[in-house]
C-alpha cells in the first residue's frame, strides 16, 4: 500500500494526530504522551518570557527540533494581535507553520470568524503557513480555503469543553466541501469522537485536553492516536452508505420465508 | 563591599533600589553609577564638621554620576548601564536566551542583532519564547 501521508507546506505527516501541549501535569507526561501518539506535529503558544529565571519550562523533556511546530496565536483578540504574535513565533526560527487563533467570544473562547479570516489574508501573503482555528461553519471554511489556508480547523466543540462534535451535520459538509485539508480542532474528548470525523474524511484531528486531562495522558495519547488511525483506515475502505428514508434494504433475502414465520403478527 | 551587589539588584528589581552602608564623598556616584537609584548617606553627614557642606557635595556628586537608562519589558519597569545592548541586559538577568524573541517598540529583533542595539531610555521591550499551551491554557 501506497504510504498514506498528509501534506501540508513541505513537511508529510505520517501522523494525523497533531499534539497539543497545554495543561499537562508535569513535562515528562507531556513528552510521554507525544511519544506515545507517535506525533510528528505540535502545538505552541508564545508568550513573555519570565525574566526572575528559576522557571522550569513545561517543554524541558522535548527536543523541539525533532517536531514541526504548529505555532499559534492564542491570545490574540484580534486580526492584528494574531498577525502580531504570529510574527513573534517566527522568529523564535523553529517553523513559518502558525494556526490562527482568534478569540471573538470570552465566555466560550469560540473564534471570531471576520478577524481570523483577515488575519489568514495577511499571514498568507506574507509567506506563512496558514491554518486557521475557525467556527464549524462551511462558508468560512470555503473562504479560508479562498485566502489560501493550507488547511482549515473547524471546531468540533468550544476549546477544553470535550463535548465531541456538537455539529455533524456541519462538520460532514465542510470536509465534503472543502478543496484543502480538513483537520479537526478543539473539543474532541474520547477517541471515538476521532474515529468519527476521520471516517467522514477528515485530514486529521488536533488534541489537546481530551488528552492532558485524562486521569491517564500517556495512555489516552496512544488510544486517540489509535482512533484516528482505524477512522483513516474507515474512510479509505469507504464506508458503506447510509440509506436513510428512501432505500432501506434488508441484510437478508426477504424472499423464500417459512410461511408460518410470513404470518407472524408484526 | 564592593558595587557588583548593587548592580545586581538594580538589573533584577522592579523597585527603586537605594545603596546603603559606609557611603560618603567619592561612593555615593559610584553607587549611582552601579545602578542605585538612591544613597542612603548617615554618617558621613551627621559627624562631619560641616554637615550642609558635605550634604551639598554630596549631592553635586550624585548629580553629576549619569543616570541609568530606564524602560520597559514585558510591561515592568527595569533599567541598566548606558550603552549597554539588549543582549547584555539579557545576560544580567541570567535568563536562557535559546529560542528568545525581542519586541522593541514594536519591531521584531532576531537574537544575532541583539548583541548589536544598544538600549535607550523609554524603549519598550517584549521578550517572548514558545511555550506548552493554547487559548485555553493562557
Amino acid at each position: 500500500m501506497a504510504e498514506d501521508k498528509l501534506r501540508l507546506g513541505e513537511v508529510e505527516l505520517s501522523c494525523r494526530l497533531i499534539h497539543g501541549t497545554g495543561k499537562f501535569p508535569s513535562p515528562e507526561v507531556l513528552a510521554g504522551a507525544i511519544s506515545a501518539a507517535g506525533a510528528e506535529m505540535i502545538t505552541l503558544a508564545v508568550r513573555r518570557l519570565h525574566l526572575d529565571g528559576d522557571h522550569r519550562s513545561e517543554l524541558a523533556e522535548l527536543d523541539l527540533g525533532a517536531y514541526t511546530v504548529l505555532a499559534n496565536t492564542a491570545g490574540a483578540r484580534t486580526a492584528a494581535e494574531s498577525v502580531r504574535l504570529a510574527k513573534l513565533a517566527r522568529a523564535a526560527g523553529l517553523s513559518n507553520f502558525i494556526k490562527v487563533e482568534v478569540v471573538g467570544d470570552e465566555e466560550t473562547l469560540l473564534p471570531d470568524p471576520i478577524a481570523t479570516l483577515e488575519a489568514t489574508r495577511e499571514l498568507v501573503a506574507d509567506g506563512f503557513i496558514v491554518l486557521p482555528y475557525a467556527s464549524d461553519d462551511v462558508a468560512l471554511s470555503l473562504r479560508l480555503a479562498e485566502a489560501g489556508a493550507a488547511a482549515v480547523m473547524p471546531g468540533a466543540a468550544p476549546i477544553g469543553s470535550t463535548l465531541g462534535v456538537l455539529n455533524p451535520h456541519n462538520m460532514r459538509a465542510i470536509i465534503d466541501r472543502c478543496p484543502v485539508p480538513v483537520i479537526v480542532d478543539a473539543g474532541l474528548g474520547s477517541p471515538a469522537d476521532a474515529t468519527r470525523v476521520m471516517e467522514w474524511g477528515a485530514a486529521g484531528v488536533l488534541v489537546n485536553t481530551g488528552i492532558a486531562h485524562a486521569r491517564d495522558p500517556v495512555a489516552m495519547a496512544s488510544a486517540f492516536a489509535a482512533g484516528v488511525r482505524v477512522g483513516r483506515a474507515a474512510f479509505l475502505a469507504g464506508l458503506a452508505e447510509n440509506r436513510p428514508a428512501a432505500g432501506y434494504g434488508a441484510s437478508s433475502p426477504v424472499e423464500g420465508l417459512p410461511s408460518a414465520l410470513a404470518r407472524l403478527p408484526s | 563591599m564592593g558595587f557588583e551587589h548593587v548592580t545586581v539588584a538594580a538589573v533584577r528589581a522592579s523597585v527603586p533600589v537605594v545603596a546603603i552602608g559606609g557611603l560618603g564623598l567619592g561612593s555615593v556616584g559610584t553607587a549611582i553609577a552601579a545602578g542605585a537609584d538612591m544613597a542612603g548617606v548617615v554618617r558621613a553627614i551627621c559627624l562631619a564638621d560641616d554637615p550642609a557642606r558635605v550634604s551639598a557635595e554630596l549631592r553635586a556628586e550624585i548629580e553629576a554620576t549619569a543616570p541609568w537608562i530606564r524602560f520597559r519589558v514585558n510591561g515592568q519597569e527595569r533599567k541598566c548601564p548606558p550603552g549597554s545592548s539588549i543582549r547584555a541586559f539579557l545576560e544580567l538577568l541570567e535568563v536562557a536566551l535559546d529560542g528568545v524573541v525581542v519586541e522593541r517598540n514594536g519591531e521584531i529583533l532576531r537574537a544575532a542583532e541583539l548583541a548589536g542595539v544598544a538600549l535607550r531610555d523609554g524603549d519598550d521591550l517584549e521578550v517572548v519564547h514558545l511555550v506548552g499551551g493554547g487559548t485555553d491554557h493562557g
